[in-house]
């Protein structure tokens, strides 16, 4: 392999592939280094997941035929992959996953799309917990618009312009997805029950479309979504988007994808300069190639097992450690009325509304969403199935059946947690198959978003007492519910002006290394309560600018 | 047998009527798992049910619904026929694609199986049609 890269890129999810596909835009040689495979075309990942005895997130992905060693495992649970408590036993536990293939999670992630809130970013200045960024919102205002525009997000420009300050300068580039009939009834059942969140204030509550990466028209060469539901963990039309795109664009643009290639260690010389990376293939054999700089964008827990292995960029003490997830739970009722869910993407609108405001100094902003999918993870279809059938069977069953599930309405929330120096990745002793250590975490979710899952579980309750549910029907969450995770893995490389307490600088470069920059959520030093993937790309692209800066200037 | 097996799991289902081609399939892989209990199934049903005065469901629940062990069975072709699913006894067997698509669980609920479309863009804001 040669060496004359101006970049060589380590990871080819959305954040590593943005970054290859604008450098190798503007003519930089580009290597992508990809621990995994781009294996199997669409139509047959569709076909293993609804053929999968167990419809796991994993289930499309799995390498065919199975290899004797999986090189770049995945995590698909708890414990398949990472050293950590047993989470069958435990609930505090880290429970998301990621997918490591051309592309990575973004093939089955849900595709939600909001921007960060401008008070997200100074959260130790205004409520007193984490770590104010280096930068604001204003700073990547012009590069949501474009991360917007690279993902394809539909969204409601009008509804989600200034939310909380938050100012868009730019048009989503497509429409809203369309709500669904349940959003519909229930905003009109939220609409007749002003005054019941007073403790906030007491405008009703509304729902907002949610911005995200679905075409509602065909657009970037793919094609409108049509519904099909199964957004995780696959979009059997590519009409959501996933970081493919972008490799595919970036190959296109003359960068050079080196999948099965399992990055081992990065080299720096004693001035902190990196000097080379080296991986294996798929068969064992040891690589090494150099550049002038580097990304590393392998997500917020490969990343800095990779910093961890290589022994570097970490004079803070800080690579590994804060790692966050959003935490997620869930609330359901039997509503009144119909709401016909399963038909239309899992979520379309949602609401907002407590996602900032004083309350952030006792207990966790959360988003809460609006399920199109039933019991959502708590309660499915099959199993109110398997339920009815031990009393009933025929004509009655079936109407049974029709009447729950139907009526069936999920909401669920996401809540920023701390982050916290003791939540964090090291080097596990137990190897994978590539004898490469395997993370190990530790996980723990404090008092401060705990306090919190009380407060939502009461919202919830009064949202879906609203539509008109018995109170048996009510399943609601709160601090003693084990906690769902939203596959959000945030904050272990993070950044910082100081170099003591921080691992890269308002730039995403390393302190401690002139040439090399991470990429991904690894950087963030608090979560907020956006999904992460629009910030993500939006840090992305504004890294690009900057890579394309320097490599500008004489080497 | 075939046919019985169909009629059978019409009423059992409580759709009417049923996918022949899929009832084929679906016939051969329970009686593999299930074999002489399969049998005995049909042979109840034949008695008690086909031609008997009364309403079909009534009599299913008081010769088969009634009696755990063709119970345990038909629940599980009911399974079968709602989820493409059959578990019996040790056997765990998943249908071909096909046959998810057809899957009747969707059916009762007027959705659509999740990886297959529902129809045109934005849909889901109406009622399902019917
Ligand atoms: C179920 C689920 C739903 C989600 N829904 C949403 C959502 O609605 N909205 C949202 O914003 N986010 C969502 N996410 C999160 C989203 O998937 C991630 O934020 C995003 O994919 C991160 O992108 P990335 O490029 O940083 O990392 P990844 O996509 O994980 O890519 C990293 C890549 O690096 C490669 N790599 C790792 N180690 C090495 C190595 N040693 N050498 C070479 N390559 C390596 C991996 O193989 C992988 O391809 C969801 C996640 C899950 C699991
Ligand atoms: S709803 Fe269906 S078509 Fe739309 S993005 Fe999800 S999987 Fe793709």
């Amino acid at each position: 392999m040669d060496n004359n890269y101006d970049v060589i890129i380590i990871g080819a999810g959305v954040a590593g592939a943005l970054i290859a596909d604008k450098l190798s835009a503007a003519g930089r040689r580009v290597l992508i280094l990809e621990a995994g495979e781009t294996g199997r075309a669409r139509v047959e990942l569709v076909g293993s997941y609804l053929t999968a005895a167990a419809q796991t997130l994993g289930s499309p992905y799995k390498v065919v035929p199975k290899p004797l060693k999986n090189m770049a495992p995945s995590p698909d649970g708890t414990n398949d992959y990472y050293d950590q408590p047993d989470g069958t036993h435990n609930p505090m536990v880290f429970k998301s996953t990621y997918e490591r293939r051309v592309g990575g999670s973004t093939w089955h992630w849900l595709g939600n799309c909001p921007r960060l809130l401008p008070n997200d970013f100074k959260s130790f200045s205004l409520y007193g917990f984490g770590k104010d960024w280096p930068i604001g919102y204003d700073d990547l205002e012009p590069w949501y618009c474009q991360a917007e525009k690279e993902l394809g997000v539909s969204g409601d420009h009008e509804g989600l312009n200034g939310l909380f300050g938050a100012k868009r300068s730019a048009p989503f580039p497509m429409n809203r997805i369309w709500p669904s009939y349940s959003d519909l009834k229930v905003a009109e059942a939220l609409a007749c029950s002003a005054n019941l969140w007073s403790e906030y204030n007491d405008e009703p509550l509304v729902l907002l479309s949610t911005p995200q990466a679905r075409n509602s028209a065909p657009y970037d060469g793919r094609p409108v979504c049509t519904g099909n539901s199964s957004c995780v963990p696959i979009c059997p039309v590519g009409a959501k988007y996933d970081g493919a795109v972008h490799v595919d664009k970036a190959v296109a643009n003359k960068a050079r994808l080196s999948e099965k290639s399992i990055v081992t260690k990065i080299t720096a010389a004693p001035d902190g300069k990196i000097t080379g990376v080296t991986f294996i293939d798929w068969d064992g054999n040891p690589h090494t190639v150099s550049a002038r700089l580097y990304v590393l964008a392998a997500n917020a827990i490969e990343s800095p097992k990779l910093l961890l292995l290589s022994g570097i960029a970490n004079t803070s003490d800080q690579v590994g450690r804060n790692l966050m997830d959003h935490p997620q739970g869930e609330g359901l009722c039997v509503s009144a009325e119909p709401l016909f869910p399963f038909r239309g993407p899992p979520t379309t609108s949602g609401i907002d509304k407590f996602r900032d405001g004083a309350f952030r100094k006792d207990f966790c902003a959360f988003r809460m969403s609006m399920g199109n999918d039933g019991g959502g993870r708590t309660q499915s279809p099959q199993a109110i199935l398997g339920q009815l059938l031990q009393t009933d069977f025929g004509t009655q069953m079936r109407s049974k059946l029709r009447f729950k599930v139907t009526r069936q309405f999920r909401i669920s929330f996401l809540a920023e947690m701390k982050p916290l120096p003791a939540n964090r990745v090291t080097l596990s002793p137990l190897l994978d198959d590539a004898l490469i250590p395997r993370p190990k975490l530790s996980f723990t979710i404090d008092d401060y978003t705990m306090k919190g899952f009380d407060r939502i579980a009461e919202v919830m309750k009064s949202i879906l007492l609203t539509l008109g549910t018995r109170f048996d029907d009510l399943v609601l969450p709160d601090h003693t519910t084990p906690f769902l995770a939203a596959g959000h893995i945030m904050g272990t490389c993070r950044m910082g002006s100081d170099p003591h307490d921080s691992v890269v600088d308002a730039d995403c470069r390393c302190h401690d290394h002139g040439n090399l920059f991470i990429a991904g959520g690894s950087v963030f030093p608090t979560g907020g309560t956006a999904n992460p993937t629009l910030t993500i790309a939006a840090l992305s692209l504004r890294l690009a600018d900057r890579l394309e800066r320097e490599l500008k200037q004489p080497s | 047998m075939e046919d019985d097996f169909l009629k059978l799991s019409s009423i059992l289902t409580g759709f009417e009527p049923l996918d022949a081609k899929l009832g084929r399939l679906y016939y051969l892989e329970v009686k593999k798992a299930a074999g002489a209990q399969l049998t005995l199934l049909l042979e109840t049903y034949k008695t008690h049910v086909i031609g008997q005065p009364g309403n079909p469901e009534d009599l299913i629940r008081a010769c088969i619904w009634n009696v755990q062990d063709l119970r345990t069975l038909s629940q599980a072709i009911i399974n079968l026929w709602y989820t493409a699913i059959l578990n019996f006894g040790a056997v765990s067997w998943i249908a071909p694609p096909e046959a998810y698509f057809d899957s009747l669980l969707w059916k009762a609920i007027e959705a659509h199986p999740p990886a297959i479309s529902g129809g045109y863009f934005g849909y889901w804001r109406y009622p399902p049609e019917n």
